[in-house]
């Protein structure tokens, strides 16, 4: 269960202020698996940083599983796994075991737990063959699978994920996909961010749409598609976007 | 935990084969250029022999006078010929050193040359000694012909006596009092460097960072773990310094390595320099950290830690000069120029305990202080996340 209240965040840098988050509410509930809908800018990378306790808030207060971002950090850590898009945070002189081994060790996992939890990821993955090769030779597929298994090493509750997939082939995506779906069975909390509609629409069952630190829609994925009588996603968000409105 | 992290750390430096090249093979390669420029300062100039231009040929009593290091050879234009660079100096009288005997009172003997060019000043000091020589000789001979003694003209005798510590060897361990700290502490730096432009400005570009800090380990372990890496890194690469260095010395130079004779406190030497190292090295290990977290990419972190490098070399444009003796209070509670101060002492073979613990402490007083700078910054947010 993820809630976030009336969050503002600000940036200031050298005298000029950024407003990021302008007076954000949403909720996430426990087994739901929520898209997150923006333009370049919008403010996603802000919000999940902000739910991950990376950031703090200027305004307003976030609950992750019923703690604190700002009082019971660590409390949250433990419970959620986070992948930032763009570069993949990983270590590109070790190995893919090696990565996967250094994050379990963070999360304060044993060695025999380690071990269970890699071997069962590099099946899921199909990563076996290439687990002990250095990830600075890794394609960008290879990268992004071992980043995702870093993610759940220690099989967190909550899941967040800022833009998965870009740049990644249709192949992974699917495994993506797929994975992402076998999370939801397990009844895993996931956040993702996106900028293709047709992945929010094929694996999200809420969905959230900022523009410039607002919040323009959030709730269930049927009930807009009623709401607007459409079924494009795209559309949707660019005529809500037209109209200015807001929830 | 912090172990592990440090291992971790430590493997993911290792592995960059850039950072072995800067931390080992960079240092050897410039301390061995080093070795031999200082050696070849201490080297005397016995064997060399200089061109000296002349209008005329001198005869064989007049050649008699000068050393064998010099060769007269004839030019029209004695002092062009040196302006043109075919003598290293020129040489011409008024008159014919022989007349002296001969009754002539006085002669004019002119020496044109670069004092400034170390080649042409030693020939010209050679010139001028020779003649000084020759003087005193004919002087002697006009005054005992009228029956004087020739002690009237040198009323004073002077006699120099060196400092006590400073034995034949005290060229060499003053080359060596520079030159080896500015190895240490240069090293050190280079070998730190990689590895803290990569620990935290190269973690936020990768966005590392972010999965770091998502875990539950608290950011002063991760601080901690990633400090202790760095310094190992600069304590490596000091070790290979001093270690190839001292080998360098002591089986390819001939003059340098007379700096370490004499020396009975080998033992307690060996001792502070080890601890000297490390401090030294948790220093700039933790300095380069603060310019790493405030860095937003590597390459910036390596033109902010210009002035770093540079620091270490500054001592020794004040301490130079400054004998052993003159070595006060302040030089050892100085940072980076006490680790200059106590180098020299302890070549002397001088150990000062009073001394090595200041510099110990100063040394690690400013390790906390930028220890203590660089957690502010790591738990700053605005620091630590890329855009
Ligand atoms: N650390 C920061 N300091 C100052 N401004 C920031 C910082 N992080 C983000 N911003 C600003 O906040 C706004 C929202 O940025 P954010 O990265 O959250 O957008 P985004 O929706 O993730 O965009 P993208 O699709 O490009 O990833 C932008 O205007 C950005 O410039
Ligand atoms: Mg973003």
């Amino acid at each position: 269960m993820i809630e976030v209240r009336n969050v503002t965040k600000k940036f200031r840098d050298k005298k000029r202020s950024v407003t990021a988050l302008n007076h954000v509410d949403f909720m996430v509930s426990e087994g739901e698996v929520a898209g997150l809908l923006g333009e370049n800018g919008a403010g996603k990378t802000t919000l999940l940083r902000i739910i991950a306790t990376l950031l703090q808030p200027t305004e307003g207060d976030v609950h992750v599983a019923g703690y604190s971002t700002i009082k019971e950090a660590k409390q949250i850590k433990r419970k959620i796994g986070v992948l930032f898009g763009g570069e993949t945070g990983l270590y590109d002189r070790l190995t893919g075991k090696e990565n996967l081994e250094y994050f379990a060790m963070l999360y304060g996992m044993s060695r025999h737990e380690t071990k269970v939890a890699i071997d069962d990821l590099a099946v899921k993955f199909g990563m076996k063959d290439y687990l002990n090769r250095k990830i600075g030779g890794y394609s960008k597929g290879m990268r992004q699978k071992v980043a995702i298994a870093r993610t759940v090493i220690h099989d967190p509750d909550i899941i967040l994920l800022d833009e998965p997939t870009t740049g990644l082939d249709i192949t992974s995506s699917n495994v993506f996909r797929q994975f992402i779906h076998q999370l939801k069975r397990q009844g895993k909390t996931i956040i993702f961010s996106s900028h293709i509609m047709e992945e929010i629409q094929m694996l999200c069952d809420s969905v959230m749409m900022i523009h410039k630190g607002q919040v323009v829609y959030q709730g269930d994925l049927e009930q807009l598609y009623d709401e607007e009588n459409s079924k494009d996603l795209n559309f949707i968000f660019m005529s809500k976007l037209a109209r200015g409105v807001s929830l | 935990m912090i172990w592990k992290m440090y291992k971790k750390e430590m493997t993911d430096a290792l592995r960059d084969r850039r950072t072995l090249l800067l931390t080992a093979f960079l240092p050897i390669l410039m301390l061995s250029g080093l070795v031999f420029f200082y050696e070849s300062l201490l080297v005397p100039n016995t064997h060399e022999s200089y061109t000296i231009a002349v209008p005329a040929a001198l005869d064989k009593q007049e050649s008699k006078i000068f050393s064998d290091q010099l060769h007269f050879t004839v030019f029209p234009d004695p002092k062009e010929a040196v302006n043109q660079g075919h003598a290293k100096a020129a040489l011409i009288f008024d008159g014919s050193l022989n007349g002296l005997d001969h009754g002539n009172k006085k002669l004019t003997a002119t020496i044109y040359g670069d004092s400034l060019s170390q080649d042409a000043s030693a020939a010209m000091t050679q010139l001028t000694s020779d003649l000084e020589r020759y003087k005193e000789e004919i002087v002697a001979q006009k005054l005992s012909s009228k029956d004087i003694d020739k002690d009237v003209l040198n009323p004073i005798q002077i006699n120099k006596e060196e400092l006590s510590s400073n034995k034949g060897n005290a060229a060499s361990i003053t080359a060596l009092s520079i030159f080896l700290p500015m190895m240490i502490a240069l090293s050190i730096a280079i070998g730190g460097l990689p590895a803290a432009s990569d620990m935290f400005a190269g973690e936020k570009e990768r966005q590392t960072m972010e999965a770091l800090l998502m875990s539950p380990v608290s950011r002063g372990k991760i601080l901690t773990a990633k400090w202790l890496a760095i310094s190992t890194m600069g304590v490596i690469s000091g070790f290979i310094a001093v270690a190839v260095t001292v080998v360098e010395i002591m089986f390819l130079t001939e003059f340098l390595k007379l700096a370490f004779n004499n020396n009975d406190q080998i033992p307690v030497i060996i001792g502070a320099s080890i601890i000297m190292i490390t401090l030294f090295a948790l220093l700039i290990g933790a300095v380069l950290m603060v310019i790493s977290i405030i860095a937003k990419s590597v390459k910036e972190t390596q033109s902010y830690s210009s002035p770093i490098m540079i620091l270490p070399v500054l001592p020794v444009l004040f301490l130079s000069s400054v004998g052993v003796n003159e070595l006060s209070i302040t030089y050892f509670m100085t940072p980076v120029v006490n680790l200059y101060a106590l180098i020299k002492e302890m070549l002397y073979g001088i150990v000062d305990i009073p001394h090595m613990l200041i510099t110990f402490g100063t040394t690690g007083l400013c390790v906390i202080i930028a220890l203590l700078l660089s957690r502010i910054l790591f738990l700053k947010d605005k620091w630590i996340l890329s855009k």
